[in-house]
């Protein structure tokens, strides 16, 4: 599963380690538009019920950090 | 009030009401004194280092109201002012730079290092110590500059891989700022909640409905932009009256879900341009908002912004086309065919537009100039020029424009205008590619690129890192084995098309 995240967030962000970034929000590697564009995708790809609550910093730091909002949100 | 020169703007307001908030960033507020004040010492700094005059000054752009300061400053120093984001990679800066030769650069102060490093031109720091301008000398400088002279460069995508620099004049800004702030019925009493960055023309309209109304412009926060519920927080929380936004960021906004849990509520007006506007986006907006009054702009930066305008006044189903509109009243706005004869209504052709709001054409570029800014084929009357946008659309009996398509390698990307031709260049010259075709999926806004030889894609999308913006480097790459080629031996681009776009091997 996570290999699939890994993949689909570098063809929204292409350029960017996910695997290894551990403070894409906080070092500001992720910029203004994207975190819209890859939940759009997520909730496409994993059945995943993220809601506008869900869009928070710390939810989005890392490859590891959205692996755990999806399965928290997985129907 | 009939203005010659567009820095004008901010001295009458700034007279008028000194201290109200002209533009507001995460560092604090900038009144119209201050920002005069601040613009008066880059221009001082500016005067100080070249006699220069009717001549370039590039701006190190950042999302800060002292980018406006800047932009103002060089117009007071009588020269023209071309904001280069301070996040491209260094060596497209260093190339824009070089071929602008520039009286001068302005750099933030955390930028000043890499900007002295280009050894290309005078630098002034942003915190720099000023020299007390003199006002007397500075107006003097400034009384030179026509209204037909050059008011800002914008680059934007080249195809052959080079940036293009659009130099629009005085006269053409004046005219644009003079209809959009009326028909649009902007006043000091708005609060824009400012999204387009300042090195791209959509924020020419902010940044002019400031400098002419005294409204105020609340840069949003890069952070607010990321979470919907921290964007329209900050935006009802400031009671921001109007956005004038790219359509890429008002589908977002759409698309996120924030809406119909917390609209901006205090929001009367909204100015979207940049690309093809989508109905179903449209229509979540106008389910939260009903009462707010949205418009659809059209048009390249070298017709100086826009050129066509629709006020949304019916209601759209969501896969319906929504009109560009009719032109703007100081802009003839018509369609010509291959041959360049005008088509009537109902028949497909390329957009061409004659009028005040015609750019200058390309900074020294005459040749792409030429082919790009034509004598009006109608009547063949040079010195009236024309210029072709490139795009295709039809017109209806009532004079109503719909956009089409583009008729070459041309794209809009998260808002941005991308030629597909530059970003094949740039693959290209990356250490152990042979050959490079980059094609677009719209439904899915992703650049896909295929080439052959040279690392693996992730590798490759590093690599491109450092040579082209991020809105520019391809999301999906497919490396082949080799280029499949036409009968008369170029690339296949349709045979591509077909298989990576339309077929089953998908890279997901």
């Amino acid at each position: 599963m996570k290999e699939k995240l890994i993949r689909i967030l570098t063809e929204v962000c292409p350029g960017v380690d996910f695997a290894a970034e551990t403070a894409l929000i906080d070092d500001g590697i992720l910029e203004s538009l994207d975190i819209v564009a890859i939940v759009t995708e997520l909730r496409e790809a994993f059945d995943a019920d993220i809601g506008v609550d869900d869009l928070l910093p710390e939810n989005f730091n890392s490859a590891d950090a959205m692996l755990a909002l999806i399965e928290r949100r997985q129907g | 009030m009939l203005i010659k020169n567009a820095v004008e703007y901010l001295e009458g307001t700034a007279a008028l009401c000194p201290d109200k908030i002209a533009f507001a960033d995460e560092s604090g507020e900038m009144s119209f004194a201050a920002l005069r004040r601040s613009a008066l010492e880059l221009a001082a700094s500016v005067a100080s280092v070249t006699d220069r005059v009717n001549a370039p000054v590039a701006v190190l752009t950042e999302r800060s109201a002292a980018s406006v300061a800047a932009f103002m400053g060089a117009l007071y120093a009588g020269c023209f002012y071309v904001p280069v984001d301070a996040d491209m990679p260094k060596e497209r800066m260093r190339g824009i730079l070089e071929r602008l030769a520039p009286a001068a650069v302005i750099a933030p102060a955390a930028m000043r290092e890499t900007a002295d490093a280009f050894r290309l031109c005078p630098v002034v720091g942003m915190g720099d110590r000023a020299p007390e301008p003199d006002e007397a000398m500075l107006l003097k400088r400034r009384s030179r500059i026509l209204d037909e002279d050059p008011a800002y460069v914008i680059f934007t995508s080249g195809s052959t891989g080079e940036p293009k620099g659009i130099v629009v004049s005085h006269r053409s800004l004046i005219d644009f700022v003079e209809w959009f702030t009326e028909e649009m019925s902007l006043t000091a009493d708005d609060v824009l909640g400012s999204q387009a960055p300042f090195f791209f023309d959509l924020s020419v309209k902010d940044i002019y409905t400031v400098l002419k109304c005294g409204a105020t412009a609340r840069i949003i926060p890069k952070k607010a932009f990321m979470f919907p519920t921290l964007l329209t927080g900050f935006l009802n929380e400031k009671g921001v009256t109007a956005l004038i936004w790219a359509t890429s960021a008002f589908h977002l906004t759409a698309n996120s879900g924030v809406l119909e849990k917390d609209p901006p509520v205090t929001v009367k007006k909204v100015i979207l341009g940049g690309e093809a506007l989508r109905a179903k986006q449209l229509n979540i907006w106008r389910r939260a908002l009903p009462d707010v009054h949205y418009v659809n702009l059209y048009g390249p930066t070298e017709v100086t912004v826009d050129c066509t305008y629709y006020p949304i006044e019916r209601e759209f189903s969501d896969n319906e086309p929504v009109p560009i509109g009719r032109a703007c009243p100081n802009k003839e706005v018509f369609l010509l065919n291959e041959a360049l004869e005008p088509v009537g209504p109902g028949e497909t052709g390329e957009l061409c537009v004659r009028g005040s709001g015609v750019a200058k054409g390309y900074f020294g570029d005459p040749e792409r100039t030429a082919a790009a800014f034509i004598p009006d084929p109608r009547s063949g009357a040079w010195p009236e020029r024309i210029y072709r946008t490139g795009d295709l659309a039809v017109m209806d009996e009532d004079g109503v424009f719909i956009f089409v398509s583009r008729r070459d390698g041309q794209v809009k990307h998260m808002g941005y205008r991308v030629e597909l031709g530059e970003i094949e260049t740039a693959v290209g010259a990356v250490p152990g590619v042979g050959e490079a075709v980059c094609l677009y999926d719209g439904e899915r806004d992703r650049i896909v690129c295929a080439y052959t030889g040279g690392p693996e894609g992730g590798e490759l999308a590093r690599a491109l890192r450092a040579a082209l913006p991020r809105y520019m480097i391809p999301n999906i790459y497919h490396r082949l084995d080799r280029m499949p080629r036409t009968a008369n031996g170029k690339a296949d681009r349709k045979r591509l098309e077909q298989e990576l776009l339309h077929g089953t091997d998908r890279a997901l």
